[in-house]
């Protein structure tokens, strides 16, 4: 193997899903693997994070062994590690920043810390046709709400975010409201394929007035009280919830494009899974003459790949640790990062 | 032969490594977080020694009981450590590593191993005749009835010193006790010397608190 190929090791563990990825600076993406903890959760109706560490710490190493042995090398072939340092729940970071830190540690080669959502936001350039910077970022998942300036990598201005539930949240709040099972979220929006759309109108929270933040916890609780007084009608409620909050979406993705005047719009995390946004914003893509850009569904969650590509980025540039200590940052903002 | 020892399962940060130099080794107390001092604690002894991760012959660490994050820290960081070089490891119960300690400490074979497991429990075991029996997360006032024979150490005494001492009926304990990573390299070294080589290809963690969420009564 030529000495100029760089290959990044990268490992995500925030929430409930461990992944793994391998790129390469010759070959782009060569592997990636993910385990869902998705069933270990349901019972309890959401994630539990105790439970969440704990699988991590069983799933990492025979995922970072398969994920190898797919891609046919060597850890020796690794040329450096990135993992997820935060934002996510602290335990569960810590199962991913202590493996991938003294692994790196033990090989002797470069760790970086990588921000979960600029993973989510470099995420469409793992695909074929990738945006050029600059653009406008809408990063929509159960933990966030966000839309971002990207100038370039490391480049971020938080242009709005939510104020208090984040989209993926509301909807699997909602869909618990209906007594769908967990993950509500994607039963949600195929309850709603069967409602009808003129039945119920729901409000589009923080749109009569100027601004990019978001706020979807009032149009949870809209949902409740129809719920309420119309028991019978899940599928109208859950079509209502979800046209309201997609076109919510998109009005605000349309302000941030105006505002910037980008002609590109790239929409990453879980919830850009969801086949009505999806529509939406395309429409708006046609309307504005932006190009809309998504990653393939697998890449819409949380998972390694993109994990593994955001740090390539930055270790091939240099971008590293200088320290041993493990470290993770639970809390912390797209807008801190340093620009490549 | 080269051995690493780690152990970040308690409020103590402790890295010992074995060489033909005997042990060089670290151990640092009341510890909130061992994260920013495992690796640089592994740094400091191995740059003594001078060898590299890739010279070991084996991994030694607590497996817990402990502190969640701290016994999945120690895990982790010896997942890392093992797989990078493909090393054997092996895991010890952070109350047998306590016990094995105080019995060569006190020279005694009758240990009672109490590490305080918080929620007014205590993680229990006992040490006897170089074993380690009844590991058992308990309420302080359901521990085995012993008597004078036995000594008491480990941090539960001192957070549950009077129902210990009671129930227990040992009256010489050491609340300021805790595991050593030097102590890990003997146990190492005896168990290899007893039954060979032995690896437990993937390090995972012992927590005896099992009862961590609700089910959802929906």
């Amino acid at each position: 193997m030529s000495t100029k190929v760089f290959i990044t090791l990268g490992i995500e563990s925030s929430c409930d899903e461990t992944g793994i990825g391998l790129y390469s600076s010759e070959k782009g993406l060569i592997a990636h693997q993910l385990f869902s903890q998705v069933e270990l959760h349901a019972e309890y109706g959401g994630v539990v994070p105790e439970l969440a560490s704990r699988d991590h710490i069983q799933r990492t190493l025979p995922l970072i062994k398969a994920v190898l042995s797919e891609a046919e090398l060597q850890l020796s072939d690794i040329n450096g590690i990135a993992y997820t340092a935060g934002p996510g729940l602290a335990g569960a970071l810590l199962v991913g920043s202590s493996i991938a830190k003294s692994l790196a540690w033990s090989l002797d080669i470069p760790s970086l810390a990588v921000h979960h959502m600029e993973g989510h936001l470099l995420a469409p350039l793992l695909e074929e046709t990738q945006p050029e910077f600059p653009f406008v970022a809408l990063l929509v998942s159960g933990g966030h709400t966000m839309l971002v300036d990207v100038k370039g990598i490391g480049k971020y201005k938080i242009l709005g975010e939510s104020l208090d539930d984040a989209v993926g949240e509301a909807f699997d709040k909602t869909a618990k409201i209906l007594g769908l099972s967990y993950p509500g979220g994607p039963a949600l929006a195929a309850l709603a394929e069967q409602g009808d759309e003129t039945r119920f109108k729901f409000p589009r929270p923080m749109t009569d007035r100027p601004g990019l933040d978001f706020s979807f916890s009032g149009l949870k609780t809209f949902a409740r009280n129809t719920f309420a007084k119309y028991p019978n009608e899940k599928a109208n409620i859950a079509k209502a919830f979800e046209v309201a909050t997609t076109q919510t979406l998109m009005i605000k993705c349309r302000r941030a494009l105006e505002q910037t005047h980008y002609s590109t719009l790239i929409v990453a995390g879980g919830v850009s899974a969801n086949q009505s946004l999806r529509k939406e914003l395309n429409k708006l893509g046609k309307k504005l003459a932006v190009n809309v850009f998504y990653p393939r569904q697998e890449f819409c969650t949380d998972n390694g790949a993109m994990i593994a590509l955001a740090g390539h980025l930055r270790l091939i540039k240099g971008h590293k640790f200088i320290t041993n200590k493990i470290t993770i940052k639970p809390r912390w903002s797209l807008e801190e990062l340093e620009a490549v | 032969m080269h051995i690493l020892a780690i152990d970040t399962c308690t409020e103590v940060c402790s890295v010992s490594l074995y060489s033909n130099q005997g042990k060089t080794s670290r151990f640092i107390k009341g510890v909130e977080k061992s994260s920013g001092l495992i690796l640089p604690l592994c740094d400091e002894v191995f740059s003594e020694v001078g060898i590299t991760p890739k010279d070991l012959d084996g991994i030694a660490y607590t497996k817990g009981p402990g502190a969640f994050t701290g016994v999945r820290m120690c895990i982790g960081v010896v997942q890392g450590i093992s797989l990078a070089h493909d090393i054997p490891t092996m895991g010890f119960s952070t109350l047998e590593v306590v016990g094995f300690g105080a019995a060569k400490k006190f020279n005694t074979d009758k240990i009672a191993v109490a590490l305080d497991a918080r929620m007014g429990e205590v993680y229990w075991g006992l040490y006897q005749d170089q074993k380690l029996t009844n590991e058992s997360l308990r309420k302080p006032d359901d521990v085995n009835t012993l008597g004078q024979d036995f000594i008491g150490v480990g941090t539960g005494w001192g957070a549950h010193e009077q129902v210990l001492s009671e129930r227990s009926g040992i009256s010489n304990y050491k609340a300021n006790f805790y595991p050593k990573s030097e102590n890990l390299i003997d146990l190492y070294l005896i168990h290899v010397n007893e039954n060979g080589n032995f690896d437990d290809k993937l390090p995972l963690p012992t927590y005896l608190r099992n009862n961590v969420a609700h089910k959802s009564l929906k």
